[in-house]
């Protein structure tokens, strides 16, 4: 089962956060890669609100780039800034604790469905 | 593994640009994205054209521009807070100033001017410009939108022609008359028949449109007519034709004695009148004449500012300024029972006609003075 996107665009900006805190330096296609391995295809992030995204948060300073030529191509890495840093561990932690008020939101209606 | 040649990847480039993606970075990022899905997923042997057609498509909805849309957009949002902060605090400070200004206006003390023109720019040109970008993002339909963009324009060019008003600048009227038809004829069409659909803001939508009528007709109430304001302007002329037929009377009763005193410097300020009085009216009509008889008819003095063309500095100013020394040493010399003279020229707000009429009083007081004399 592949996830909704409606699901994933709330979570993209932590998602990103996520995979730059436990890697260096990342570009879109790896990221992109990177979440199907991790998710087991399960999520797929969308290009189209990837690199918005990805744009928003190198001018709000919370990520860097350095661009490197691939042949003809350039490519961008991005990777997080100190700000980035400590905005990436206030979102998980954020996320961590929407999912267990989550986990407790949809256990209580199952409850009471039954 | 496919191998994408140099001229694939300027087709690619190309392809990007002409979809309507324009910031550079996003072009570099779609195009190595791009690059890696048909370097990684294409056969060697496949077919690129038909391959990329498809791969296109995974980045949007109906067209990649929604990409380039998409971070603009974002862009924008980063800038939302700092934008509506500083809304508020113009706002703010348009609303104290122009009130400030109006008191200080009221109460007769300096800066009045000052502050209302600061009030006005904040307004029109920090205020509401904001409240445009702030708001057309908030409303996600056309219709909503379009009613945001007539309301504030006509808000924005209403506040600019009061500006424009107040500082004597040319199209004034024009630009009040047509923001106020902008607005009850535009906006208030669009924002009643879409209002009222919605049944929770129908009420509310009646009231405002009631009002915005009630504010718009008390507003052209206001507005003189064409017809009103020549006939204003035949009357004011034909006052001054009379005063100038008074002054032609009068000079005809008055016999100037030479050998009287102050009748060289009396000369000279009737001259120096005469030479103001005809540029004043070349200003204001364009034609070189004094009238001086009641069915004269080619001329119509209108409400020009004689303050406009008696600036320091200026030919007429260098005039004005000679007068008022004749005049103030012509004062000195003033025997019993003549009548000092002053002048009306240094008024802030003084009319041309009103300039005219000053003139003709001290050219009448200098005949009366030299009846005293002789």
């Amino acid at each position: 089962m592949i996830y909704s996107s409606e699901l994933i665009k709330g979570t993209l900006k932590t998602i990103i956060l996520k995979l730059l805190r436990d890697n260096p330096r990342m570009y879109g296609y790896e990221m992109t890669q990177r979440v199907k391995e991790l998710t087991g295809n399960k999520i797929q992030l969308t290009e189209g609100a990837l690199y918005p995204t990805l744009h928003a948060l190198e001018a709000d300073g919370i990520l860097q780039t350095e661009s490197e030529f691939i042949g003809k191509r350039v490519r961008k890495y991005y990777s997080l800034t100190p700000k980035g840093k400590t905005k990436g561990e206030e979102k998980i932690s954020e996320l961590a604790d929407f999912l267990e008020t989550m986990k407790f939101l949809i256990g209580m209606n199952t409850q009471l469905i039954n | 593994m496919y191998q994408l040649s140099d001229q694939q990847m300027d087709w690619i480039l190309d392809d990007i640009r002409r979809r309507g993606i324009e910031t550079e970075d996003l072009q570099a990022n779609l195009l190595d994205h791009i690059c890696c899905i048909i370097e990684s997923e294409l056969e060697e042997n496949g077919d690129f054209g038909q391959f990329y057609s498809s791969v296109i498509t995974r980045f949007y909805k109906r067209e990649l521009i929604e990409v380039e849309e998409e971070t603009q957009s974002l862009l924008l949002f980063k800038n939302y807070y700092t934008m509506k902060k500083i809304m508020m605090t113009s706002g703010t400070i348009a609303a104290a100033c122009t009130a400030l200004g109006i008191l200080l206006k009221f109460i007769h003390l300096p800066g009045a001017s000052i502050f209302i023109l600061l009030g006005i720019v904040s307004f029109s040109l920090v205020f509401l410009p904001l409240l445009l970008t702030l708001r057309i993002r908030e409303r996600k339909e056309i219709k909503e939108q379009i009613i945001v963009v007539t309301g504030v324009i006509s808000g924005m060019l209403l506040s600019m022609a009061v500006l424009f008003k107040i500082q004597h600048w040319p199209f004034a009227n024009i630009m009040g008359f047509t923001s106020v038809l902008m607005f009850a004829l535009l906006f208030l069409p669009i924002y009643f028949f879409i209002g009222i659909r919605n049944p929770i803001n129908k009420e509310n939508v009646i009231v405002n449109s009631l009002i915005i009528i009630m504010g718009c007709g008390l507003f052209l109430t206001l507005i003189r007519t064409n017809q009103n304001q020549q006939r204003l302007e035949a009357d004011r002329t034909r006052d001054y034709i009379q005063q100038e037929q008074l002054l032609a009377h009068e000079r005809a009763l008055t016999k100037i004695d030479s050998a009287k005193i102050l009748v060289q410097e009396a000369q000279s300020i009737n001259q120096l009148c005469e030479d103001l009085k005809r540029k004043l009216i070349k200003f204001d009509t364009g034609l070189e004449i004094i009238p001086t008889s009641a069915d004269e008819g080619k001329i119509l003095l209108s409400e020009s500012l004689a303050s406009d063309f008696i600036g320091h500095g200026t030919e007429m100013g260098t005039e004005v300024e000679k007068l008022r020394a004749s005049l103030s040493e012509y004062n000195q010399k003033l025997s019993p029972g003549m009548s000092p003279l002053q002048d009306n020229l240094d008024s802030k707000e003084l009319r041309t006609v009103t300039a005219l009429e000053g003139l003709v009083r001290i050219q009448l007081s200098l005949l009366q003075n030299s009846r005293v004399g002789n």
